[in-house]
Parts: C-alpha cells; structure tokens; sequence
C-alpha cells in the first residue's frame, strides 16, 4: 500500500506530466497555425484547385445560410433595439439610443452570435470531415500524389471562415440595425434620417475596426482549432466523435478567449 | 513539400469522398500542373472514356465497382506523365481476372508505357504474371 509520500509523489508527477502534455499540445498548435499563415501569405498557395474548394466552402458556409442568418438577424436585432431603447427610455437616456445600438449590435452582437451559429454548423462539420478523411487514408493520398493538405485542405476552409465572418457579420450589421429602425417608429416615433444620423453619429472608426478585427479572429478560430482537432484523430472510426468533441470544447473556449480580451478596450 | 517520383494504384489510396470521379481525376493537374479547372476536367473525362468509364465520371467513387476503381486509379495516375506508377496488388480490386492482360490493355488505351508502371503483388500469385511484358523481381 502507498504512503503518504509516496501519493503526493504521483499526485506532483501527474502534475508534471500533464503541464509538459499541455506544452507539447501548444508547441505542436503553434507550429500548425504558423504553417497555416505562412502558406495564406504565399502566392503559390492559390492555386485553381483551392480557389476552387475555397468558392465551395463559402457557398456551403454563407449563401447556404443566407435565409435562414437574415430572418435570425431580423428577429434578433429587432428584439434586442426594442429592449435596449425601452431600457434607455426608461432611464431618460434617449439621447444615448445610437451609441447603445451600435456598442450592443455591432462590437458584441454581430460577430459573436454569427461566430456561435457558423461554429455549429460548419465548425462540427469541418471537424468531422476532417477526422473522416484522416482515418478512410485519404489524407494519406493527397501526401501520396504530392497534394500539400495545407494548401488544398486547410487553408481554403480557414480562408472561409474569415470571409464568411466578416460578411455574414456585416450583414447581421444591416439586417439588424434596420429592424431596429422599425421597433424605434413604434417607440419614439423617430423618422429615417433622424435614425440614420443617429446611428452614424455613433459609429467610429474603431468600431468598425474592432467588427472586422473580432470577425477574422473568430472566424480564424472557427475553422483552424476544427481542421487542426481532425487531423489529429487517431486511425480508427471510434476515434472520429471524441476528435470532434474536442474539437467543438476548445473551439468554444477559444471564443470566449476572444470575445473577453475584445472587451479590453473598455477598460 | 517534397513532390513524390511516383503515383499509387492501390485500395489504400482512395479517392476523395467529397469529390466526383472526374474531379478527383482531374485534381492532380489542377494542382500540380496548375492547370485550369475546365481544361483539367476536359482532359479527365477524355481519360475515363478511353476507359469506358465516361458514364460514371460525375458519379461518386462508392458508385463503382472495385473493376471500375480500379480503372479510374489508373486514369488518375496517368494524368501525371512524369511520375512512375506504382499498382498496389491489383488482383485486390479484381480478383476474377486470370492474367495481368487487364492491366495491360488499359495501359495501351492511356497510352502509358510499360516502363512507366511497376506492380508489387505476392508471390503466390505469380504465376498470373507469367506473360513476357512483365520482369519479374523477386524480394
């Protein structure tokens, strides 16, 4: 039977050997993710085979979703217009309105609830087809014929991302801020241009910056932590749902990460 | 990336499942010979009738018999005609044939020399390689 000693020993050890896991995982992350934007910064990356799959994925991830992302904006946006200006009102803070609209819809709401929607349909399923092609060998056949996965697989699908983000993240801008224009003529009766210079008054460059910033990140993460969690599955199919579960864990972190430190500029 | 000297034919090679036959033929020359995607199709497809695989070209590859896969690898690997083609125990996709004449009649409609492709396969099988095109290397 163990000693006391002996315990605290294992318990340190185990300590140890999950903090130099831990480094490992990060080493071997970081190693990726530099890979990763060395080849989005090369020309030759772009060749017509992942302009290709890159034209496809956004396809699959943003005009696919467009009925759907716009009528979720309208209700949204409207929705959360219609809480913030009766909030306002109530408080005697009407002449806040547009910089309470464009702080809630554009810096926080925008990219994060798109980021949340795209995260749970495309991030699980870049996850899972990744880990599929990892375990039926055919990663192995794109190594065979001399097919960088980087070029062709990955960096289209983390390319996506970013630019779906920042557009599914802009429309969501639009779509919201005008149902928001609706819910304030049945609060305060106020006239479109009223509206429009209310809301353009508001609007500074750093908020605009900080939308697409917040966006690229996301949608980086979004796709890059799912392509990254796949390929590491090991070689049998049991494998495949526990890469994915990992996957969507530190893919959800990674977007609280993100999101808090976003909220350093408040400080 | 270090660029192989040879292409495989083989059940451990498979084409890509979010790809039709075609594409996954003609992906190699978008890649790697960077050519357009109309023409790199054009020239799969012309590949895959030689074979009489024409009709299954916008199909997927779970669509075609372990005969036809075989084929449609072939045609893939000829797409690169610098590269030697290596066949993985090509009696695993077709395991009725006799002979190595399959192979070889697809390679004369590919127009693919004879020095251009290698076949490892076991040695109780040999006997099935018996025509003279074949040297035959034991290891």
């Amino acid at each position: 039977m163990a000693t006391t000693v002996e315990r605290v020993g294992d318990w340190f050890a185990s300590i140890g050997e999950s903090t130099l896991q831990t480094v490992r995982n990060l080493k071997e992350s970081f190693a990726f993710d530099i890979t990763l934007l060395s080849h989005m910064f090369s020309p030759k990356s772009y060749n017509d085979a992942t302009v290709g799959v890159l034209v496809r994925q956004v396809y699959y991830t943003s005009v696919q979703l467009l009925p759907f992302y716009i009528t979720l904006s309208v209700i949204v946006g409207s929705a959360v217009v219609g809480i913030m200006v009766s909030t306002a009102m109530s408080f005697n803070l009407t002449a806040k309105i547009g910089y309470f609209i464009v702080q809630i819809i554009l810096d926080e709401m925008a990219p994060f609830i798109t980021v949340l929607l795209l995260a749970l349909r495309s991030g699980a399923a870049i996850n899972t087809e990744m880990a599929v092609m990892k375990v039926s060998g055919e990663t192995k056949t794109l190594d065979y014929f001399g097919i960088n996965p980087f070029v062709y697989l990955y960096l289209p699908r983390v390319l996506n991302g970013m630019i779906s983000m920042v557009m599914l993240s802009g429309l969501f801008v639009f779509v919201a801020l005008f149902s928001g224009y609706i819910v304030l003529v049945f609060f305060l009766k106020m006239g479109m241009t009223t509206y429009i210079m209310t809301i353009t008054e508001a609007i500074t460059l750093v908020d605009i910056a900080t939308l697409v910033i917040k966006s690229m990140l996301f949608g980086y993460v979004l796709s890059s932590i799912p392509v990254y969690r796949g390929n590491k599955t090991m070689m049998t199919y049991n494998a495949i749902p526990i890469a994915v579960l990992q996957g969507m864990v530190k893919l959800f972190v990674a977007i609280i990460v993100i999101e808090v430190l976003s909220l350093v500029r408040f400080v | 990336m270090a660029q192989p000297n040879t292409v495989p034919i083989s059940m451990h090679a498979p084409f890509l499942s979010n790809l039709n036959v075609q594409a996954n033929v003609a992906l190699v020359l978008e890649y790697q010979e960077y050519w357009f995607n109309g023409l790199a199709q054009q020239k799969a497809l012309e590949q895959l009738t030689r074979l009489e695989l024409g009709h299954k070209a916008t199909s997927h590859h779970t669509k075609l018999t372990h005969a036809e896969l075989f084929y449609a690898q072939l045609a893939r690997a000829s797409m690169l005609s610098d590269r030697e083609i290596v066949i993985d125990r090509p009696f695993g996709f077709v395991p009725f044939e006799s002979s190595v004449e399959f192979i070889l009649s697809a390679m004369a409609r590919l127009e693919i020399t004879h020095e251009r492709v290698r076949i490892i396969d076991l040695l109780a099988i040999k006997n099935r390689y018996k025509d003279e095109v074949c040297r035959i290397e034991e290891w």
